[in-house]
């Protein structure tokens, strides 16, 4: 399809060449006799209007000024316009009342058309070469910040199988409700099926001077800010001033060019003065690189990855191991902590899965030392992209109440049948690309006091593109699943190759950024 | 499914594309009486011109532009000489040349359709080619078009058939329009435009 492709691009060249030579304009200049030495010579052809009615339309012409004429070969034309061709004419100046000539030349709006089709042409090569840009996302949530709306989840990134349907917490962290009325808009942004089964709130009480922060086993726990970040430091160097604030302003480096899964450490410091339970927050997303691999796992399985489902649908443990074991070749954040000697031990992993929602997760660490604090994330180099990191002191633990929404709007048209879907557990809500949908919810009436968290079940079916079941290639498939490790050195090269582009291309083709 | 989107989306870019380039203007000359920019240069007749009398567009004589007096301005309209008073114009609309518009609608549709190659980046390629496309249409498609007043005797003079005036002696009964092959607009069947314009 790579090559329908570019088909489509040389079509469009062809087009354009085409209607290139349609798009003309023509420069009209009339000229009295007495100027007849200010002719337009670029003109082939000079009309010469005479006094009787007549005209000479003449080519190869010229003027003589001694002899007041001015000769061609030509056609002239009575006051009726009959034609007589004569091949010689001379037109002494004096019958002339006017001279006319035409300058045809290429249109200057066909530049614009010219740089239109310049990038259109470069997008479809771009996306026959590189079909695994040009896509969307996992389902996503848009929430107001107070000011305008904000993307502020995904749902369910991980679950690409009916038997891997599975819930998904979000903090809706930014989220700031003007009302008890509390809107919400889903979408479905990518060449997807998306099965929703329920999206739910999650309302927990905030406390004064603190907020309410989940953990990746989805306990909540009452959260106060703990010491500042003294010094983050990583392979690039020091980095505080990213990781500082949940600004947008993100920490993220390069993948290894040999291998994908190699890793990297961020060390943290923080101030002393935290004592008791404390956690970590930690608001972040993944790059590009694990829906990459993905796609590229699919794009490998080409015409095979519907069997590939069916097996994990039979219950395949070997498919749920296969899966399973890329997803560890990866990593999530291991968030480590020194023990008494030193060493560095893993107190808890962040694997929420995503590239589009930035989000935030509570990790709990072990009891800490007097004075400083000191945090390690070890972490896949280029695959994660963190924003804030802060030290929590914990507060009590809370169990939020769920909230189903209330209402649905479907192009601001209530849809009693997907609000029905939504708040039976037993039933789906099934949406496909393009697809939009408000859902609802009334808040409690003490609302701004309240912590929201996005609360999202289903699964979601990922729709094979063309291009790559061109690359189908059983033996990489199987390579690929039976060694993840060296799946990830395999395709290190040729992502690194496109990685600054694919980045760029990803983010640019969207209409909506984190 | 991903097929019969795809059709949906694309079949929205042309319809889109196609109300956007509704914008263009069209001469109203019968089709096939402007020369094209390439035969321009060779063109003996007049302008086609439309007088604006203040009524209604339809209800405006429009012609061949023959000749532009101080006190009058004669068109041949359906194979007879029309002379109106150049008190009574308020504008005249002339043109000269029939636009390439038709080229560039058709690159454009053609690049708007092509746009499905672009996977999701298709939301902006497309609005990008229909508002390009249109935008560079209606400019395109106005560039044949003039408009001139009445007091500028020397614009309309430079292109009327007879920029000096009536020819001495000429019988106005005899002159003939252009003949050019138009289609009828209600039997379909060819024919040739009656008499001249």
């Amino acid at each position: 399809m790579a090559m329908a492709r570019a088909c489509t691009g040389l079509l469009l060249l062809a087009g354009t060449m085409l209607f290139t030579g349609c798009a003309r304009r023509v420069g009209r200049e009339f000229v009295e006799p007495a100027q007849a030495s200010t002719l337009d010579h670029e003109s082939p052809y000079l009309k010469a209007h005479l006094r009787d009615g007549e005209l000479c339309i003449l080519a190869n012409w010229s003027v003589d000024e001694a002899a007041r004429t001015v000769r061609g070969h030509g056609i002239r034309f009575d006051a009726a316009r009959s034609s007589s061709r004569i091949l010689d004419v001379l037109v002494p100046l004096d019958s002339v009342v006017l001279f006319e000539t035409n300058v045809v030349r290429l249109s200057p709006t066909i530049t614009s058309l010219a740089v239109v089709t310049g990038a259109s042409v470069s997008l479809t090569i771009y996306c026959a070469l590189n079909p695994k840009a040009c896509f969307g996302s996992c389902p996503t949530f848009y929430v107001s910040d107070g000011e305008r709306e904000v993307l502020q989840a995904e749902g369910f990134s991980g679950s690409v199988a009916p038997v891997l349907e599975a819930s998904d917490i979000d903090a809706l962290y930014r989220a700031r409700p003007g009302s008890r009325r509390l809107d919400v808009r889903m979408t479905n942004e990518a060449l997807e099926t998306h099965v929703v089964r329920t999206v739910d709130l999650l309302v927990a009480p905030r406390p004064e001077g603190g907020r309410v922060l989940v953990t990746s086993d989805g306990t909540f726990w009452e959260a106060f800010e703990g010491p500042p970040l003294e010094r983050a430091s990583a392979s690039e160097g020091d980095c505080t001033a990213q990781l500082a604030a949940f600004d947008g302003v993100e920490r993220w480096s390069s993948t290894d060019s040999t291998d994908l899964a190699a890793r990297e450490a961020v060390d943290l410091e923080f101030g002393p003065g935290c004592s008791g339970p404390a956690g970590l927050r930690l608001a972040c997303r993944q790059t590009f690189v694990s829906t990459s691999v993905f796609y590229q796992s699919l794009a490998y399985l080409g015409t095979h990855a519907g069997d590939w489902i069916a097996e994990l649908e039979r219950g395949s443990t070997l498919a749920r191991e296969r899966i399973g074991a890329m997803q560890r070749a990866l990593g999530g954040i291991e968030v480590l902590v020194p023990d008494s000697t030193g060493s560095w031990n893993e107190a808890a992993r962040v694997d929420e899965m995503g590239p589009i929602a930035t989000d935030v997760h509570l990790v709990l660490l072990p009891p800490l030392p007097a004075g400083a604090t000191r945090v390690r994330l070890r972490l896949a180099r280029g695959a994660w992209r963190l924003d804030n990191v802060a030290l929590v002191r914990l507060g009590r633990r809370v169990q939020p109440f769920d909230l189903a929404p209330a209402a649905v709007h479907r192009d601001g048209i209530p849809d009693a049948d997907a609000l029905a879907r939504l708040t039976d557990r037993t039933r789906t809500l099934t949406t496909s690309p393009g697809d939009t949908y408000v859902l609802t919810y009334v808040l409690p009436a003490d609302f701004e006091r309240q912590e929201l968290f996005l609360a999202s079940r289903g699964y979601y079916l990922e729709w094979m593109r063309k291009e790559w079941v061109a690359q189908e290639d059983p033996v990489r498939a199987v390579a690929f699943f039976a060694d993840p490790h060296a799946a990830l050195r395999a395709m290190a090269p040729e992502f690194k190759r496109g990685e600054a582009s694919l980045e760029t291309q990803f983010w640019g083709s969207r209409y909506v950024r984190p | 499914m991903c097929a019969r989107d795809r059709i949906i989306r694309s079949r929205w870019s042309v319809v889109l594309a196609a109300v956007a380039l509704a914008g263009c203007a069209h001469p109203p000359s019968p089709a096939g009486w402007l020369p094209g920019p390439r035969d321009a240069p060779t063109d003996a007749f007049g302008a086609w011109v439309r007088l604006d009398l203040g009524g209604t567009k339809a209800a405006n004589p429009s012609g061949e532009l023959l000749v532009a007096e101080t006190d009058s301005i004669w068109i041949l309209s359906q194979g007879r000489v029309n002379g109106r008073a150049l008190a009574s114009v308020q504008r005249v609309e002339m043109w000269t040349y029939a636009p390439t518009s038709d080229g560039l609608v058709g690159w454009t549709l053609l690049g708007v359709l092509s746009t499905v190659s672009h996977g999701y980046y298709l939301a902006l390629s497309a609005p990008a080619w229909i508002l390009v496309g249109a935008v560079a249409s209606a400019v395109e498609s106005r560039t044949g078009r003039e408009f001139l007043v009445p007091s500028d005797l020397d614009g309309l003079r430079a292109r009327a058939r007879f920029p000096s005036g009536w020819p001495p002696d000429f019988d106005r009964r005899t002159i003939a329009g252009k003949r050019v092959e138009v289609r009828a607009p209600h039997d379909g069947r060819l024919d040739a435009w009656p008499g001249g314009p």
